[in-house]
């Protein structure tokens, strides 16, 4: 095929890049480099280029590191917990018979596919304080009923117990197939040789999911730290700003208080990231696969 | 080392499918047997049976002089073969082949001498760094029959080992394991679909099918006196020709009750002595394979092959007449398969 002919075919899915992607990219960075906001918009004599003000006034932020270490946060108790759930769900609904195991990976998956606002939603339902489910349950159980929401630690705890729960099926699934990839003769070996039950687990099934574990835990790192519905619908960023994510604190810096400029620079930083974990990844699977 | 005795054992499935039947054989200390049969007679299973990764619905397994029925695979002192080796993928030559020792928490020298050891005898030497998917499809089974060979087993079971391999590299293997069979002098038990290799390798061969066996001999044994229709039909190639009546007729052989069959490496192009049969039939096919010619005649949809020496003047489409010696034919009961033998 012609190099022009070839062209044509990826003009399409490149000018859909360019225009969805670089272009608001390239009108960010302009933006982050200037005071745009609310008066600005009234007025463009009012805008004007402040080099990298906007940067050095967010490493100045008492609101931006906060948000750093809650998203952090979200991630390293997150990520671990997400993967965790999502491998024993994953080797439990293959190991059980065929007839729940539908049921089972059915139940498991259904809040990853749910709309995350109607599960916040939900989840907000049954942590209310007087009338929520949990705290009813563990008023039965004569326990203590925390404002779950409205407590800066629990209400992070309860921000982060959301998205472990609403995407660990995602992981199962991938789990559960890269387990279903392993061949049985390497378990009949194993049972031959005299290895039990956990010394298969450690020195096979482990290390041969170890690639998949790894690229979920990039994935779902990369998807935390873009952390958003969660905290907006469970608690906006409360109590004392303790569930406030850096990409809450965007929205909440260009949508609530019209300051462009400063949150233009957030979303630089957080593309920054999220580049960082794109290059991790590329390297990472390079490396799994022996190249 | 260890004799290894199968008596009347039986698998049922959940759904009342009986997989093995009635099985009955007993392999003698240091001997290799083959066992062959179509895919689907229960060959493998009763291989995985033998092992204990499958359990038996009844009967009893035998390994030395222990009834192992209901130990479990590590504590029958076997060893086991699989047809795509099985290695582990994430793991080295060097840590495959210890891996049996190493959740035995064997000491760490001694399983580095012992791997040592069994890798020099095996030609792995260089290769013990490697991952699996850094070696060739034989260095590979080189490898799965170290680490099968480390268990330092009584009985040794291989599961079609040979058949991912390409056709010269399993001549080659071939012979490997049968020295190594001589060397080592354990008991083993070889599964194949393959026939002949099933005869080459075999001390003494086990036919199956459908479960069960129909007949344990010598590869010779099997070869010549079949016991049934079936056994002769499945051991040799090209297969048996089967004689319809059509065949025959002019003969004056009774057709009516018996079956006859005849190996294409007796049909001949030239009579011999006075009183040979011959049979006629249009050449449909001459197939050559340098120092033999493979050649198919036909008569009414049937077809009959032979193996014969080359010959230039044959002619496709022509009518040829091939003859054979009257105790060359195998004669069968139409009604039960099996072989009269007082018919040779």
């Amino acid at each position: 095929m012609k190099a022009s002919t070839a062209l044509l075919f990826v003009i399409p899915a490149l000018a859909m890049i360019l225009l969805f992607v670089f272009i608001p990219l390239i009108g960010v960075l302009g933006l982050s480099l200037t005071d745009f906001n609310v008066y600005a918009l009234a007025n463009s004599a009012n805008l004007h280029f402040v080099g990298v003000a906007n940067f050095t006034h967010l490493l100045h932020d008492h609101a931006a590191w906060q948000g750093v270490e809650t998203t952090m946060t979200v991630v390293l108790v997150g990520v671990p917990a997400t993967l965790g759930l999502s491998l024993v769900c994953a080797l439990m609904i293959e190991s059980i018979g065929a007839r729940w195991r539908g049921l089972f990976r059915t139940a498991f998956f259904l809040p990853v596919v749910c709309s995350t606002v109607a599960v916040a939603i939900g989840w907000r339902y049954l942590l209310n304080t007087r009338y929520g489910l949990v705290n009813r349950l563990l008023a039965a159980a004569h326990l203590p009923t925390p404002n779950w929401l409205g407590t800066p630690g629990l209400a992070l705890l309860a921000v982060t117990v959301v998205v472990v729960w609403k995407g660990f099926g995602y992981g199962m699934i991938i789990v559960a197939a890269a387990r279903r990839e392993i061949p049985d003769e390497l378990y009949d070996i194993a049972r031959i040789e005299g290895a039990g039950m956990t010394q298969q687990l450690l020195r096979i099934t482990m290390p041969m999911l170890a690639p998949t574990l790894g690229l979920l835990a990039l994935l779902d790192a990369a998807g935390y730290w873009q952390l958003f519905a969660e905290p907006y619908v469970l608690t906006q960023g409360g109590p004392m700003g303790s569930t406030m994510s850096l990409l809450l604190l965007m929205y909440d810096r260009g949508f609530r208080w019209w300051r462009w400029g400063v949150a233009s620079a957030l979303a630089m930083v957080l593309t920054v990231i999220m580049w960082l974990f794109a290059w991790l990844q590329r390297h990472t699977r390079a490396a799994w696969r022996g190249d | 080392m260890a004799r290894l005795e199968l008596q009347r054992v039986t698998k049922s499935l959940a759904n009342g499918q009986r997989v093995l039947r009635d099985i009955d054989c007993a392999v003698n200390d240091g001997e290799l047997i083959s066992m062959v049969g179509p895919s689907g007679c229960g060959k493998s299973t009763l291989l995985r049976c033998i092992a204990g990764l499958e359990a038996i619905t009844s009967g009893e397994i035998r390994i030395g002089e222990q009834r192992v029925n209901d130990l479990p695979p590590r504590q029958r002192n076997v060893a086991m073969v699989f047809q795509n080796h099985a290695l582990y993928p994430h793991m080295t030559v060097y840590q495959n082949l210890a891996f049996g020792l190493r959740v035995r928490h064997v000491a760490r020298a001694a399983v580095d001498a012992r791997v040592r050891r069994t890798a020099a005898r095996l030609g792995l030497d260089a290769l013990l760094g490697r991952y699996p998917r850094e070696l060739s499809g034989g260095q590979r089974q080189r490898t799965a029959l170290g680490r099968a060979m480390l268990r330092e087993p009584g009985v040794f079971l291989l599961d079609e080992p040979l058949s991912s391999l390409d056709i010269p590299l399993r001549a080659e293997m071939r012979r490997e394991l049968s020295a190594l069979h001589q060397s080592l002098g354990t008991t083993m038990v070889y599964v194949t679909h393959d026939q002949s290799e099933a005869l080459s390798l075999g001390q003494r061969v086990v036919v199956l099918a459908d479960g069960a066996i129909e007949q344990i001999d010598t590869p010779d044994g099997i070869y010549q006196a079949p016991r049934n229709r079936f056994v002769a039909g499945f051991v040799g190639w090209p297969p048996m020709n089967f004689l319809s009546e059509d065949w025959l007729h002019d003969t004056g052989l009774d057709t009516q009750c018996i079956e006859y069959g005849i190996r294409p490496e007796r049909l001949r192009l030239r009579p011999g002595a006075r009183g040979d049969f011959s049979i006629i039939g249009k050449l449909e096919r001459i197939e050559s394979f340098g120092g033999e010619w493979q050649v198919e005649i036909s008569r009414q949809g049937s077809r009959v092959i032979a193996r014969v020496p080359p010959e230039t003047k044959l002619q496709r489409g022509a009518e040829l007449r091939l003859w054979f010696r009257r105790e060359d034919l195998y004669a069968f009961d139409r009604a039960t398969g099996s072989r009269m033998q007082a018919w040779r």
